[in-house]
């Protein structure tokens, strides 16, 4: 046997991950990350509330009817957003274009709500505990809705320039994931700082 | 006698040089092997910065008996514990894996290239600025290896400490991302028949790893950015006087520092299982239960998260409780399995056997100074030394002793061709004398027995940044090295299918698996007299 030649072994074809398959597991791990975030947040949050005498401090204001607007916001986009798959797997182009844009209007409308509740806080970031990890969660929110959005755009893009079919909705079903992820996020933020405070 | 099977196919005798690399070909490369070159030459810089902190922090000018753990004050033993621990050995193993993973599934490339090549420039970047925050100032009390929540309000360090929250949070994000890819490419990126079971230890601890990665990074994420809020608005999260912060901060760090003190330990399990099993020619003897022993090491190190933050001060860094000896019992099963196959395999003379050796003494060293710690009843700032010497030879000694293993024993991959042997040896000697006059002073100090020997640990340091810095020089030296060494490693993973280094494409033909050892079957039909 020569020293230098490598075996070669039979050809096993080739390696089986299809775009589809990595694009949706890449934003399964992505979300579940996002998730470890938000919920380390909650954890500081839950932590410094059962050690703190009085939690909420006083004076704090909750603007509860924005953000329980923002929650049910979500919740509609979530299914729009669903909407839209199904309608590209059916190929029902109308219906896909007119439920991406109202997912896109509602992801807007849920950005602008959510900058607005926390430019409305009465108290600044290092005003006390509360204020800061209440800034964070506003914040890591506005950015999880942020990159969510971008991904609608995009898909969007795609989506006129006749780029998703029923054949080729991967895309479409990453980025819908992705969004109930930021629904999912916001909802557990709104529990924890709204209902139970 | 009658051959009725014909043999393994040859392939192409030769293969043409690779092409010079364009000029901004490493920049904005997406090919997983120079992805892993980058990682392990920025790891490599970054342990031998640490070991020139770790000398310098041991000069009694600059920081005599300073508890790495504990201290706010000592600049040179936060960037030490930074340098060490999260920037370099973490780059180190990330890179390994990255250069060898796809190879061992038969991945013809990552699933995610783009953001993998993003989340390396990203690392680099983010320890440069780390870097740059530690020489500028003293960063306020924000010290990765302490149990302490950072030093409140705005100080004179206000700059040095927001530049190292950005550069925890980039390192900490690149981190992740690069779990995100590997775990994506090894979940969809395998060649056919290679299902999970089939694949090789390594490649599990580095899915075990990545997965834990992704749990616990964006924690400490998290953390990083409620210490910005409060050192950049002079908040007070950290410091209303509320006892719960502590405990705040401790779990948010430790929920990436506990299980990445284990996770330095868990990729060498795997990768020196492979070594054993390569050089022993055969495969690892209980594979499945090394295997998942590997994994689980990996998996319970979260366990370790749940550990009582009064173990904080235990002289078995990082704590000395029923989860983390659970992950020491894992190991230990790792290594009944490689002692197992030594004795039925026929081992064949390579330094990455040295290093692997030399990982389990150092571990067996630092359990049974712990025991007599706990017989002689090691207290207060003797703890202290005790811990500090620990801390070298479990989190930095041992772990680096496995990557160099690991070098040498992928360096056919990573530059073509075997490392010399000769310098392996030199190597081991360094790395391990280094490893232990590192921590010497520190376990005499611990026992009582005086620090007169520091002048030797800072030698220690010394020895084990001259031990890795061969390694930068690797394409130089596989020069003289020996031939290639595809045959003579008789490798029974994939990765060995292909020749050295490996062409663009990583396999010329995909290989078709039948079993956790592939290349063991064609050689064996190659060899075996048919009736």
């Amino acid at each position: 046997m020569s020293a230098a030649t490598p075996l070669a072994l039979p050809a096993g074809g080739r390696d089986r991950g299809s775009p589809g398959t990595t694009l949706r597991l890449a934003v399964v791990v992505a979300a579940a990350a996002g998730a470890m975030t938000v919920g380390g947040l909650i954890a500081a949050y839950l932590g410094m509330r059962a050690t703190t005498g009085t939690w909420p401090p006083r004076g704090v204001e909750f603007d509860n009817y924005t953000a329980t607007t923002l929650a049910i916001t979500m919740v509609m986009s979530s299914v729009t957003v669903e909407w839209t798959s199904y309608s590209i797997r059916r190929e029902l182009r109308a219906q896909a274009l007119a439920s991406l844009g109202l997912t896109l209007g509602l992801g807007l409308a849920y950005l602008n709500g959510l900058w607005y509740l926390v430019d409305r806080f009465n108290f600044q970031p290092a005003q006390h505990a509360y204020a800061t990890i209440a800034y964070a969660m506003g914040v890591l929110s506005i950015v999880n809705g942020l990159v969510g959005l971008g991904a609608l755009v995009l898909a969007g893009f795609r989506l006129v320039g006749h780029q998703l079919s029923a054949a080729n909705l991967d895309i479409m079903r990453a980025t819908a994931l992705y969004w109930h992820f930021v629904t999912l996020a916001w909802i557990a933020v709104y529990y924890v700082l709204y209902i139970t405070k | 006698m009658t051959v009725t099977e014909a043999p393994p196919e040859r392939a192409a005798p030769a293969t043409p040089p690779p092409a010079p690399v364009p000029a901004g070909g490493w920049l904005t490369t997406g090919d997983h092997k120079r992805l892993g070159i980058l990682f392990v030459t920025g790891g490599l810089a970054a342990a031998v910065a640490a070991c020139i902190l770790a000398a310098l922090f041991q000069l009694p000018a600059f920081g005599d008996g300073v508890d790495v753990w504990t201290s706010r004050d000592s600049r040179l033993a936060s960037a030490n514990v930074t340098a060490a621990l999260v920037i370099g050995l973490p780059a180190l193993w990330l890179g390994l894996a990255t250069y060898v993973v796809p190879l061992q599934i038969g991945a013809t490339r990552l699933a995610l290239p783009r953001l993998h090549g993003l989340a390396v420039w990203a690392f680099a970047v983010g320890g440069a600025t780390t870097a740059v925050a530690f020489a500028l100032n003293r960063p306020g009390g924000l010290n990765v290896g302490a149990p302490l929540p950072p030093s409140p309000g705005r100080s004179a360090g206000q700059a040095a400490t927001e530049l190292l929250v950005g550069g925890l949070t980039m390192v900490t994000l690149a981190t992740l991302l690069v779990a995100v890819s590997l775990l994506v490419t090894i979940l969809t990126r395998r060649a056919q028949g290679m299902t999970l079971g089939r694949m090789p230890v390594f490649a599990w601890s580095a899915l075990a790893t990545c997965a834990a990665l992704v749990l616990a990074a964006p924690v400490f994420l998290s953390g990083l950015a409620i210490v910005y809020l409060d050192r950049h608005y002079g908040g007070e999260f950290f410091a209303g006087g509320s006892g719960g912060a502590l405990r705040i901060w401790q779990r948010h760090l430790w929920l990436l520092g506990r299980p990445e003190a284990f996770l330095l330990v868990a990729p060498a399990l795997g990768a020196l299982s492979d070594v054993v099993a390569t050089h022993t020619r055969r495969p690892l003897a209980g594979f499945p239960l090394a295997r998942a022993a590997a994994v689980a090491v990996a998996l319970m190190s979260l366990l370790a998260w749940a550990a009582d933050t009064r173990a904080l001060r235990s002289v078995v860094p990082p704590t000395a409780t029923a989860p983390t000896a659970a992950v020491g019992l894992a190991g230990g099963v790792v290594v009944l399995a490689w002692l197992a196959s030594l004795r039925r395999g026929r081992p064949r003379p390579h330094p990455a056997l040295l290093f692997a050796a030399g990982f389990v003494l150092l571990l067996g060293a630092a359990a049974v100074a712990a025991t007599l710690a706990a017989a002689v009843g090691v207290e207060g700032n003797d703890a202290v030394e005790f811990r500090n010497a620990q801390v070298t030879i479990v989190l930095f000694g041992a772990p680096l002793l496995a990557v160099a293993g690991a070098l040498h024993h992928w360096s056919p991959k990573l530059w073509g061709r075997d490392l010399p042997a000769r310098l392996g040896a030199l190597q081991f000697l360094l790395l391990f004398g280094g490893a232990a006059a590192a921590a010497l002073p520190g376990y005499l100090s611990g026992l009582g027995a005086g620090s007169a020997l520091v002048p030797v640990g800072i030698a220690g340091n010394a020895l084990i940044a001259l031990g890795l810095a061969p390694f930068a020089a690797g394409p130089l030296l596989a020069r003289h090295g020996g031939g290639a060494s595809d045959e003579r490693h008789e490798g029974l993973t994939l990765e060995w299918a292909t020749p050295s280094p490996p062409p663009p494409h990583n396999f010329d033909s995909l290989p078709e698996v039948r079993s956790a050892h592939p290349l063991l079957d064609p050689r064996s039909s190659e060899v075996a007299p048919t009736p």
